[in-house]
């Protein structure tokens, strides 16, 4: 048995690990990253990446097909799903060999295996062929979270599917059940319907995205529906068996449906068991996420937990946030982790992007709201690309102006999220957004014009209430 | 429910409210540090024994509080609180700052720091882990829509100025608090704690909001450029106190001669070397100790307190030595406990530690009881001599003054010449209610005595 001794290790090399072991050699740390699995986490494997990959190429091809109305037509577009997954594994080939070089090039050791604390400074590392005794002076826990699973419906990554074999598919299946309207469910589930598979999607809640308002996901509700996909909303699903058309599941309601392929996307669960945080006295609450102070610090002063591990909201870019926190926490500098505006993107179709208080949050935080909407279906460029579906919705404090939330569902909404969430870490207010000059034509001219919904005065949408018009005194 | 202050430490029964660490509507776990608490002795954390959210704060900062006093609501996480708080006020208050005791006054003593002009040679204790940054440490959390605005590089730069942010004041438009803002309070205008990292404020140039003190008065500016308020509380209010307590009750008389230290030096030289070799820094206080021993065992009184309540001189026959350091937060004097037992290796260690853990507020209350004379070192800073304050209810100070060449007539062959020999001078300031002012120069002089012959105390030894 080999040992090594490492000042600082970073366990897990996911885009919370990997950030954070780059920022910590740029701060002149030697740094040892350990990852099980390849280099880019889930994000760069086995989620966000490929999937806005698949998603892409599920949307042109859909598009292909649907160009009548602006004078094109195209006959005879086909789909080679094997193809398009030959690709999308270039896409994350590329982006984890740049990973790879950057960690490299800043002086990173990567180590490839199964490590485990076996005490609070020390990692028994398990590659192919040794196992490895690492002493450290300080270990930052990026060991991330994967998918939920669900009683009755084990995954077999043959018919019944999670995330990771969903994104992996070769042939296009005739029919899938999304266990699961949650934000992986809804996205997976709008490929495959553009690909052409008969989806339904079965969510046992009372609604669809969770804690997304309302009003967004009844955009993206109506689309899927006007893309033939069945929605099943409050309700559960009891038992299936395999036969051989596929899956026959029942559902909490009695009913039967046979799929072809079943996937499960109820949530993510973290990581909590596989990597000896007990042998190292780290602290996790009740759902298995380790507790951590506004450094990222957990109970025990030389280990920091990053990323899904350290709780909600389980985002890659929340995690390489924390990474940079953790690695200038290591480094000696005074840092918090201080974020009040942590975007949350949704690739539905069309997109979600929220940053910010919702108008309920606001309202139960004890904020007098002022919201303001404005359609893009008012929005010049957004009609050009035929993309009239959506809206963008902002919340301020009616006392103050502030921006409080900025709600968008509609194209290019998670590239548009980005100016709400600098204006909200910046604390401007709505008429802040409203004085800006917005390129015209363009996406984030709603943005402009919803701050001006919201203050009263838009231009392009006529408000009848004369109670909402601008006062003289409002801008003076 | 409500949590009752508990009891912070044997015999003490309230303390001030120095600062709170947490606020309404925040919620605190297990163990999370609640608040500071000052009592005669020390500044105490009071730890957490609840986990849920604080909904009402019930003593002020400032305020005397006392214990099973109730200080603030909470609601309890989850229904039931881990621990009834209020059901067991147990005493785990972590000491961490000591510097409550009496300052010796005249005595800005650096008590390792050698003397003639010598430099300390103290350093913090290196911390090998890394240091937790609390929400706090860091300012206030901000929060969207909250009261205060400020773009994430100038909260960065405040917590990089080690400032609360939400103390600063914003001049941007709708009371944004700016860059330049965070650089006049650290320039000045904030809290002392921000004066101190005021080399984080030098880039400022080119902000044009940019006000000196100096600027401020040219332009004829408000008295609130011109003063500053500071609040009087916590420690400075202790030592405030405990002067005026020695000046009220003890009947003050310093007596001052002058010592050829020459013997020391040669001697502490010699320590010097050993200790470096055995990784202690010998300093000339463990020697003065020792003399100072010898000469108490001679002269009890002086070794004394006044009990007014029983009407009694209480003559101690333990030699406890109190030593002051001044600290960032201000004057405290831990004690070298038993010191007629100790070598002067041993007290010199001791000493280096408990100036050590003074500084970086590790006291315990241990270290700051049990004291029967004090001794102050103003010699680090120079001046003649000091006439020290009595560290109350002891009734003896003797003030170690820096130690300097001069040239002095000596008997040399039966003919007078002069000659440059090491040279100081002790004031003893002692209460004359129990020590007339004979006794007290008889002691000095047998003091000075053993330190001119610093060989004779391998007699005391004995």
């Amino acid at each position: 048995m080999a040992n090594k001794t490492a000042d600082v290790v970073v366990l897990g090399a996911g885009p919370a690990g990997y950030v954070c072991a780059i920022r910590l050699a740029q701060l002149g740390k030697k740094v040892t990253i350990i990852d099980r699995d390849e280099i880019g986490g889930v994000c760069l494997n086995r989620g966000c990446i490929p999937s806005k990959a698949l998603i892409y190429a599920g949307t042109m091809y859909e598009k292909t097909s649907h160009l009548e109305t602006v004078g094109i037509s195209v006959k005879g577009a086909s789909l080679d799903m094997g193809k398009m997954n030959a690709w999308k594994e270039t896409v994350v080939k590329k982006l984890t060999g740049g990973v790879a070089g950057l960690l490299k090039a800043n002086g990173c050791e990567f180590l490839s295996g199964d490590a485990k604390f076996t005490g609070p400074k020390t990692l028994e590392l398990k590659s192919k062929n040794e196992t490895t005794i690492l002493t450290f002076n300080t270990c930052v826990i990026a060991v991330g979270s994967r998918p939920t699973p669900l009683k009755g419906f084990e995954v077999d990554h043959d018919v019944i599917l999670d995330s990771t074999s969903a994104l992996s598919q070769t042939e296009k299946p005739e029919s899938m059940l999304c266990i699961g309207g949650g934000y992986i469910g809804l996205e997976l589930g709008t490929f495959y319907a553009k690909v052409g598979t008969k989806v339904t999607v079965v969510e046992a809640g009372p609604g669809l995205l969770g804690s997304v308002d309302p009003e967004l996901t009844n955009v993206v509700k109506k689309n899927l529906e006007k893309r033939g996909v069945k929605l099943m909303i409050g309700v559960g699903v009891k038992s299936q068996v395999k036969t051989k058309k596929g899956v026959e599941v029942t559902f909490a309601d009695g009913t039967k449906d046979t799929f072809s392929k079943v996937l499960v996307t109820i949530g993510r669960t973290p990581n909590s068991n596989d990597f000896g945080l007990d042998k190292a006295g780290v602290k996790v609450d009740s759902k298995g996420f380790i507790t951590v102070d506004p450094q990222r610090r957990t109970n025990v002063p030389h280990l920091f937990a990053i990323g899904d591990i350290a709780g909600q909201p389980l985002l890659a870019h929340k995690g390489s946030k924390e990474g940079l926190v953790a690695a200038d926490a290591i480094a000696g500098k005074k840092t918090v982790f201080d974020v009040l505006g942590m975007p949350a993107v949704i690739f539905t179709d069309p997109e979600i992007a929220v940053v910010g208080l919702t108008e309920f949050e606001a309202k139960e935080k004890g904020f007098t709201v002022k919201v303001g909407k404005f359609p893009f279906a008012a929005n010049g460029r957004a009609l050009s690309v035929v993309e009239p579906d959506g809206f963008v919705k902002m919340i301020g404090d009616a006392k103050t102006n502030r921006l409080l939330g900025v709600h968008i569902v509609g194209a290019e909404a998670s590239n548009l999220i980005a100016e709400a969430t600098l204006a909200i870490e910046m604390g401007a207010t709505i008429d802040d957004l409203a004085l800006t000059v917005h390129a015209h034509p363009t996406l984030p001219e709603t943005l402009m014009e919803a701050a001006d919904a919201t203050l009263g005065h838009p231009i392009h949408i006529f408000l009848k209430k004369a109670a909402t018009a601008p006062s003289p005194s409002a801008n003076a | 429910m409500e949590l009752k202050l508990p009891e912070l430490g044997e015999g003490v029964h309230e303390g001030e409210l120095v600062r709170w660490l947490v606020k309404v509507g925040d919620m605190v776990k297990d163990d999370q540090v609640l608040a500071e608490i000052m009592t005669d002795k020390a500044t105490v954390e009071l730890p957490s024994h609840i986990s849920g959210k604080v909904t009402e704060i019930l003593a002020k900062e400032g305020e005397t509080v006392h214990v099973n006093q109730v200080i603030m609501k909470f609601e309890s996480a989850g229904g039931a609180a881990k621990s009834a708080p209020s059901a067991d006020p147990k005493a785990d208050a972590k000491t961490v700052n000591a510097p409550a005791k009496p300052a010796p006054a005249g005595a800005q003593a650096q008590p390792t720091g050698g003397n003639g002009g010598q430099k300390s040679e103290l350093k913090s204790a290196p911390d090998s882990e890394p240091k937790s940054m609390s929400a706090k440490d860091g300012g206030e959390m901000l929060t969207i829509g909250g009261s205060v605005t400020a773009a994430p590089a100038t909260r960065k730069l405040a917590r990089e100025s080690g400032i609360d942010i939400t103390q600063v004041t914003g001049t941007g438009p709708d009371g944004r608090v700016t860059n330049a803002d965070v650089e006049k309070f650290v320039s000045g205008g904030g809290k002392s704690a921000a004066a101190k990292s005021s080399g984080t404020g030098a880039n400022a140039a080119g902000s044009p909001s940019f006000t000196s003190g100096y600027a401020a008065r040219a332009k004829g500016g408000s008295p609130a450029d011109l003063e500053e308020r500071v609040p009087f509380k916590g420690l400075r209010k202790k030592i405030a106190e405990k002067m005026r307590q020695s000046k009220d009750h003890a009947a003050h008389f310093t007596y001052v001669e002058e010592c050829d230290a020459s013997a020391l030096v040669a001697l502490r030289t010699q320590a010097k070397e050993i200790g470096a070799k055995a990784g202690v820094k010998v300093t000339y206080l463990p020697f003065i100790m020792k003399a100072m021993v010898a000469a108490l065992r001679r002269y009890p009184m002086m070794n004394s307190s006044l009990d007014e309540e029983a009407g009694q001189i209480v003559v101690k026959k333990y030699y406890n030595i109190a030593l002051s350091v001044q600290t960032d937060d201000g004057l405290t004097a831990p004690v070298v406990k038993d010191v007629a037992n100790k070598t002067i290796l041993e007290l010199a260690k001791e000493i280096e530690d408990l100036a050590n853990r003074a500084r970086s507020k590790k006291l315990t209350m241990e270290d700051l009881t049990g004291g029967t004379i004090t001794l102050t070192n103003a010699g680090t800073i120079g001046g003649l001599f000091a006439t020290p304050v009595i560290n109350y209810p002891e009734v003896a100070i003797l003030g170690f003054n820096k130690i300097f060449r001069k040239p002095v007539v000596k008997m040399i062959n039966g003919k007078e010449e002069i000659v440059i020999r090491d040279w100081t001078l002790f004031s003893l300031s002692l209460d004359h209610r129990i020590v007339d002012g004979a006794v007290g120069a008889e002691f000095t002089k047998l003091f000075i005595y053993y330190i001119e012959n610093p060989s004779l105390l391998l007699m005391e030894s004995l």
